[in-house]
């Protein structure tokens, strides 16, 4: 690999990362925010390739930008309100002097420090290392990451699950927001709220 | 490829408790028509047996799976104990899920994913083990915390403990990331190598690192000191949050209110003690090397979380709130035991330890106790405000009696738990240099016996007030979870010594060199 391209990989890689990164922050409209972390996220493949991770650079390609991403993008599209009312901050400059501060420890850090020469030497193929550690020594740390998902996916279709008990009040909360018309004439079997007195 | 041996073995309880979760929330699946109460009780029963005989089986095993987690009398001490604290709360919450909450399988489900990951936590000795059982723990509390869905409360305190939570594990990870950056490894302290990373570790990295700063004949990998102290930062902001330890105590009191009861009480119980577990044996065995570049930062801390605890707690109205600060002021007590680590020879560092899981303990016991008792309160009326105790001693005096023993052994009173378990923290962190600690923690003491009085006035020295003010009674379950727990209160106030020696034994594990 030339140094040249390696150095100008590097830093245009690194520019396409914070530059997303900062994006994000930045802009207003929520699903522009989530465009721009696809592009950060773009930004930390092609770094992982600098580095001849290229197993981890496809998994960040096909899990965040392909799978998180559009995730994202479908729970800004189905919460019609998330994109909206994201008025500037009071809080605004104090934030922006606190992260000023805290990149700027970052920076002295990373600069000050010596963090020498990688330690494992060079890698082989990517995919049958991580493969065979996944169930050689770490096989235990992989089947904790498996259990956490069952619970997290157990808990997460109770608690968004809408059970036949909860359908009034559900109904409700809605007509309360405004997203469904409040019923006309005898609004006997709901259960009355602000929304509805109209 | 080098195969290792796995010994699956080792590993058996917490095998059995990831399948016997996921039957208990299979079993409510499929079989609908048998009454909830039966999956409750059947999952008690179940923790119960299990802990017996990991009791009987795992103590003084001492080796390691993998080298990724430690199967130590330490990790054995914890997994009892945990399993202990689980079935307790399940036990007490048996009536509670019944009248108020719905999906009882995956309720005692998670309980039991938490307390799988509770147990992971306290046995790790590998970084990445350590924060996969971490969010293991966390992600089962944040379900658990919103299971009241149609409670806005419960709404709010998950989403609020979801997001912060999430905040810190980031920024723990962070720290970790950057700590694996300087020392080149994710495992603590190796004590039998396996041949697999063949003796480099953390404590050995973070030695030669501090060894080299003192003796600069010794050859000195560069400096990395800014490095270390930012991980360090990260790492105990990160662990702040999950033991709400001031500043970072934001979400407890709205998690603690809003969570359904049986929940509080496990979480400001078995969280806590999780997330103290693992701060231990992670500070103990990894990081001790680098002990003079955080032992000042956590005394601030613990400083911070004893006074502000303890003083908020004043101005509380809700039991539950009351009980949230309360926990964040003992919290700040247990972090005078990673501080007292900080000491002149590896025994005193492990007189340190002992103190911190004796307290943590006692602690935990009285806590489940004064939870237990609000829950058979609850189950009754439906009220959690401290004004709504008002001439409990009337309506059912038993309870008024473990709840006021419960609250004196949480103020520290003699003959409870919290006596005997705040002397010996209080103590050790006189002997190990950290005197103004000890001072600040007795004051604070007082301070916290007024408020936990203000419960007990209420309770005694008021009638009964409101439409409901008849006796009822406690169910023999509820009664009998009650009674062990004030045995337990007891015996550690008055008879700590087989406790103490116990205890002793297995955090004599943390310290390889010892």
């Amino acid at each position: 690999m030339s140094d040249v391209g390696f150095h100008l990989a590097f830093w245009s890689l690194s520019a396409l990362t914070i530059g997303g990164a900062l994006m994000i922050i930045v802009s207003r409209n929520l699903i522009h925010a989530v465009i721009f972390l696809i592009l950060s996220f773009i930004g930390v493949a092609g770094l992982f390739i600098t580095l001849s991770a290229d197993f981890l650079a496809l998994v960040q390609i096909l899990v965040y930008v392909g799978a998180i991403a559009v995730l994202m993008l479908f729970a800004i599209l189905l919460t019609p309100r998330a994109a909206r009312d994201n008025e500037e901050s009071l809080m605004r400059y104090p934030a922006m002097i606190l992260m000023g501060l805290v990149i700027a420890a970052g920076v002295f850090v990373a600069l000050e420090t010596d963090w020498g020469p990688m330690r494992e030497g060079a890698i082989g193929t990517q995919a049958k290392i991580i493969g065979e550690s996944l169930i050689n020594q770490y096989v235990l740390p992989f089947e904790i990451g498996a259990v956490m998902l069952t619970a997290a996916l157990v808990g997460a279709i109770a608690l968004a699950r809408q059970d036949d008990e909860d359908l009034p009040i559900h109904t409700a909360s809605l007509i309360e927001e405004g997203v469904l018309p409040p019923p006309d004439g005898d609004a006997a079997d709901a259960p009355a709220g602000p929304g509805d007195d109209s | 490829m080098d195969v290792i041996d796995l010994e699956y073995a080792l590993i058996i309880p917490e095998l059995v408790l990831a399948s016997f979760a996921t039957l208990i929330v299979a079993g409510a699946l499929i079989f609908r028509r048998v009454p909830q109460e039966v999956w409750g009780y059947l999952s008690a029963a179940g923790l119960v047996v299990l802990l017996v005989l990991t009791a009987v089986f795992y103590i003084n095993v001492n080796d390691d799976f993998a080298n990724v987690l430690a199967v130590d009398n330490y990790t054995v001490l914890f997994r009892v104990f945990f399993l202990g604290i689980a079935a307790f709360a399940i036990l007490a919450g048996v009536q509670f899920a019944g009248d108020r909450l719905r999906h009882h399988g995956e309720f005692y489900g998670l309980i039991m994913f938490a307390t799988l990951g509770m147990m992971l936590l306290a046995a790790s000795r590998e970084l990445i083990t350590a924060y996969l059982s971490l969010e293991l723990m966390s992600f089962s509390l944040y379900i658990l915390v919103g299971f009241n869905k149609l409670n806005p409360f419960s709404n709010e305190g998950s989403l609020k403990y979801l997001l912060l939570g999430a905040f810190s594990s980031a920024l723990f990870l962070y720290g970790l990331s950057i700590l694996y950056g300087v020392t080149g490894t994710t495992t603590y302290s190796a004590i039998e190598p396996d041949g697999i990373e063949a003796g480099r570790n953390i404590a050995q990295q973070l030695g030669n690192f501090s060894a080299a700063t003192i003796d600069s004949a010794l050859p000195i990998p560069g400096d990395v000191r800014p490095a270390i102290i930012v991980a360090l930062v990260l790492i105990v902001a990160g662990l702040g949050f999950k033991v709400s330890a001031v500043p970072f105590h934001q979400w407890t009191p709205d998690a603690y209110q809003g969570a359904p009861l049986p929940i509080t009480a496990f979480l400001s119980a078995a969280g806590k003690a999780a997330a103290f577990a693992f701060f231990l044996r992670l500070f103990s065995e990894a990081l001790l090397p680098a002990a003079a570049e955080w032992s000042w930062l956590i005394a601030v801390i613990a400083a911070l979380t004893m006074i502000t605890g303890n003083l908020v707690a004043l101005r509380q109205t809700n039991m539950k709130r009351l009980m949230a600060y309360s926990s964040i002021g003992q919290v700040g007590y247990l972090l005078i035991g990673i501080v007292a680590l900080d000491a002149g020879s590896l025994a005193e560092s492990q007189d340190a330890a002992t103190a911190l899981v004796l307290h943590l303990l006692g602690y935990v016991a009285t806590n489940v106790l004064v939870f237990t008792a609000l829950i058979a309160f609850y189950n009754r009326t439906g009220k959690d405000d401290i004004v709504d105790l008002r001439g409990l001693a009337e309506r059912q005096p038993m309870l008024a009696l473990l709840l006021s023993i419960a609250l004196f052994s949480l103020a520290g009173m003699p003959l409870f738990a919290g006596f005997a378990t705040k002397f010996v923290i209080f103590q050790v962190a006189a002997s190990n240099g950290h005197l103004w600690l000890a001072v600040i923690g007795v004051t604070v003491s007082f301070v916290s016996l007024y408020y936990y009085l203000m419960v007990i006035k209420q309770m005694y020295l008021y009638k009964p007030e409101g439409d409901d003010t008849g006796r009822f009674s406690v169910p023999a379950p509820m009664m009998g979870a009650l009674a062990v727990l004030t045995g337990a209160v007891f015996l550690v106030g008055l008879y700590p010594a087989p406790l103490f020696k116990a205890i002793d034994a297995s955090t004599a594990m943390l310290f390889p060199g010892l």
